[in-house]
């Protein structure tokens, strides 16, 4: 019985498998058929575009040609061990020369390849440019360029003088979202430097307060890494960078792998998710590893999945939540997966900046409700098992407030900071978890943002560029104390807009703080 | 000389018929690993491990159920799914598409500025679909169009009916036009009643 509408039958026409009887009913069928004419349609463009966008992209590369030799070797080998190396006797040479001379004339070609392959290749592996395809290896390749050093060269810069506007952003969801406080692009005057940046010109900012006094409550001091990201505009990088600082600002590392950001410790501090920007680096996903940036999984696989967050790693579970605008309407969602990229969910609700809470399953973002209204801060719970139903179900507003932004949970459980910008200004605030006692907790006429706790609850790290001069900052929450970890010397660079950053400013990273 | 002859001198040992035969289908099972795997060493091993494997099992090769080629594609896609079952933190699975690639890959007919974008972005689109594809449905359209293997090849190479193969390639053209028509590249299907 001939079907209602074409289907595998499609295929089977375009590849010119069907009789001549078969071919014209298609045919006939698909005349009195629209659908089934569009379907052919459709099918004959895909499948005019599939073969040259598919080999556009993977490259149509040859093995090297010191692979037949290998594999010769590996078959000479496989013989030896099933005991079959008498069969070598039949080959044409030894049928010619004889077994002693079949021998030597083996040796002889053996070291024949060996020097000609040396030739061609000098001192390098047997992997020759032209044999590696567009973007390959390239996490191998980001690994051994730079595991433990600085940046050769960092920049200097002069800046358009003018003030830094401060204006609240659009509502958090929104599909193209601008930010509130445009930095002035700079104009960058790099030089081969030292191996820390230092400032020659920072940031004209609006009436910068002045550094405070970097001295720690006594007895106290913070532990664990810090971990955050910025766009290094020297000639020689213009890439997004991921830097490890210890708590005490000591111990500063850079982490391996080039063109990434929106960094997230693991609660261990071994892993680390992030967001890569650029192929020669790796894919352009979200990525977790370890900190010498190796065993590198693909988490999610978009373009535009971003803001990672780990579980707290309750009952040694490894999973991560995150955002992303894969969706062709380009709205922020959020997702969940372990740490590998397995298991994906979509948890069907729309948001961003996710956090999760201690308990793992609990977790805040910036969202809406589905009209679109009371957007701020929200709760949910993935429930045990993770379910996008019970997600869905849980969600409530904690603060409807539409410029909230980048909250951190706790690790005691309590309490939730972010940042916002109620009067024009972004400052940091606390809020318990369950909605109430919401308080201000930076008033400084400078920048507060991104922050993210301390190991134990009881610091704060943020972006700030208090006194001028932009860096990573520390709270201590119950002495007030404020100190200066690290110095951007020079400001918070942004990307130039287009491929791959698009348009970027300070607060589209994140801050991560772990053991 | 003709494969059968080669691949019986292989059968009985002779390196040089290897020669001859790495020579027909290295290319093609490092193309295959390199699809699959993503990365230039792991390709590398596909090759190997396929003629190793395809040297040891020599004997149970039987041309009247495939062609050489054929087998040799089997033992290299198995290996792949065992490498990519094993090593899936280590596999780089998929790369993209860049924006200067896909310009690159516009067409030599030059069309105007806004055909010309309108079809970057269509390819890029629908490179980004490939990718958002299922395994079992990915697998076939790069056996078919990448490395442009006929359906009854596949058929064999999968141990499946052709028609589960047309069955799959119509399904992921069907979700690779579905995500065109999403993003507005394509038109919509017309709805029809019971369209599967």
């Amino acid at each position: 019985m001939p079907p209602e509408h074409l289907t595998w039958q499609v295929e089977a026409y375009l590849d010119r498998t069907l009789s001549a009887e078969e071919r014209r009913w298609v045919e006939a069928h698909a005349q009195d058929c629209p659908a089934c004419a569009h379907r052919l349609a459709e099918a004959r463009q895909v499948e005019a575009e599939l073969g040259p966008v598919l080999k556009t992209a993977l490259g149509q590369p040859d093995p090297p040609p010191a692979l037949r030799h290998r594999v010769g070797q590996a078959l000479r080998r496989e013989q030896v061990r099933t005991g079959r190396r008498p069969s070598l006797a039949r080959t044409a040479l030894n049928r010619w020369l004889g077994n002693a001379g079949a021998l030597a004339a083996i040796l002889l070609l053996v070291a024949g390849v060996f020097v000609v392959v040396r030739g061609r290749l000098p001192g390098s592996p047997s992997l020759s440019a032209s044999a590696t395809p567009p973007g390959s290896n390239r996490a191998g390749a980001g690994l051994v360029a730079s595991a433990t050093a600085l940046p050769p060269a960092t920049a200097t810069m002069t800046s358009t003088p003018g003030p830094a506007p401060a204006t609240a952003s659009p509502p958090a969801l929104a599909p193209e979202p601008t930010g509130p406080a445009v930095l002035p692009n700079p104009t960058l005057t790099a030089r081969p430097a030292t191996a820390t940046p230092t400032a020659t010109a920072p940031l004209p900012l609006p009436s910068p307060s002045p550094a405070p006094a970097t001295t720690a409550p006594a007895g106290v001091s913070p532990e664990g890494t810090i971990a955050f990201s910025f766009f290094n505009p020297a000639p020689q990088r213009q890439v997004y960078e991921i830097h490890l600082i210890s708590a005490d600002g000591a111990n500063h590392r850079l982490f391996p792998l080039d063109g990434v950001s929106e960094p997230a410790l693991a609660a261990d501090g071994r892993q680390l998710a992030y967001r890569a920007w650029s192929e020669p680096t790796g894919p352009r996903s979200l990525l977790s590893g370890d900190l010498a940036g190796g065993q590198t999984g693909i988490v999610g696989g978009f373009w535009e999945d971003a803001q990672p967050d780990w579980s707290p790693g309750q009952a040694g579970e490894d999973r991560l939540i995150y955002a992303s605008r894969r969706e062709s309407d380009r709205r922020w969602r959020l997702y969940t997966s372990r740490g590998d990229g397995s298991a994906e969910m979509d948890l069907g609700l729309e948001g961003q900046a996710p956090t999760f809470a201690p308990d793992g399953r609990r977790f805040a973002y910036v969202g809406c409700d589905r009209t679109g209204n009371r957007c701020g801060l929200w709760q949910s719970d993935l429930g045990s098992p993770p379910s996008a139903q019970t997600a869905q179900a849980s969600a409530r507003v904690l603060q409807a407030d539409a410029l909230a932004r980048a909250p951190d949970w706790s690790p005691g459980g309590g309490q939730i900071a972010y940042m916002a910008n109620p009067g024009g200004n972004w400052d940091l605030y606390l809020v318990n978890s369950d909605g109430s006692g919401r308080r201000r907790l930076t008033d400084d006429p400078a920048v507060d943002g991104l922050p993210t706790w301390s190991p134990d609850g009881e610091w704060l790290a943020f972006l700030s560029n208090r006194g001028g001069n932009w860096g990573i900052w520390l709270l201590h929450l119950a002495s007030g104390e404020r100190r200066r970890v690290y110095a951007f010397d020079g400001g918070v660079f942004t990307p130039p807009p287009g491929e791959p950053y698009g348009q970027r400013n300070w607060w589209d990273e994140q801050l991560s703080w772990s053991r | 000389m003709a494969e059968e002859t080669l691949i019986q001198r292989w059968r009985d040992g002779e390196t040089d018929a290897f020669d001859e035969l790495y020579q027909r289908h290295a290319a093609a099972i490092y193309r295959l690993g390199w699809s699959m795997l993503r990365q230039p060493q792991a390709a590398e091993d596909v090759v190997q491990e396929t003629f190793l494997r395809a040297y040891r099992a020599r004997r149970r090769f039987d041309p009247r159920q495939a062609s050489f080629g054929t087998w040799l594609y089997q033992i290299a896609l198995n290996y792949c799914r065992s490498q990519l079952r094993r090593k899936r933190l280590l596999t780089i699975p998929w790369p993209w598409l860049s924006r200067s690639e896909a310009g690159a890959a516009v067409s030599s007919a030059r069309p105007g500025p806004e055909t010309a974008f309108l079809r970057n972005e269509y390819r890029l689109s629908l490179w980004e679909a490939v990718q958002g594809l299922s395994e079992p449905l990915r697998e076939v359209v790069v056996l078919h169009y990448y490395l442009e293997i006929p359906a009854v090849e596949i058929a064999a190479l999968l141990d499946c009916p052709v028609g589960t193969v047309y069955s799959r390639l119509h399904n992921a053209r069907r979700r690779l036009a579905d995500t065109l028509a999403r993003r507005g590249l394509v038109p919509h299907t017309p709805e029809a009643q019971n369209a599967p």
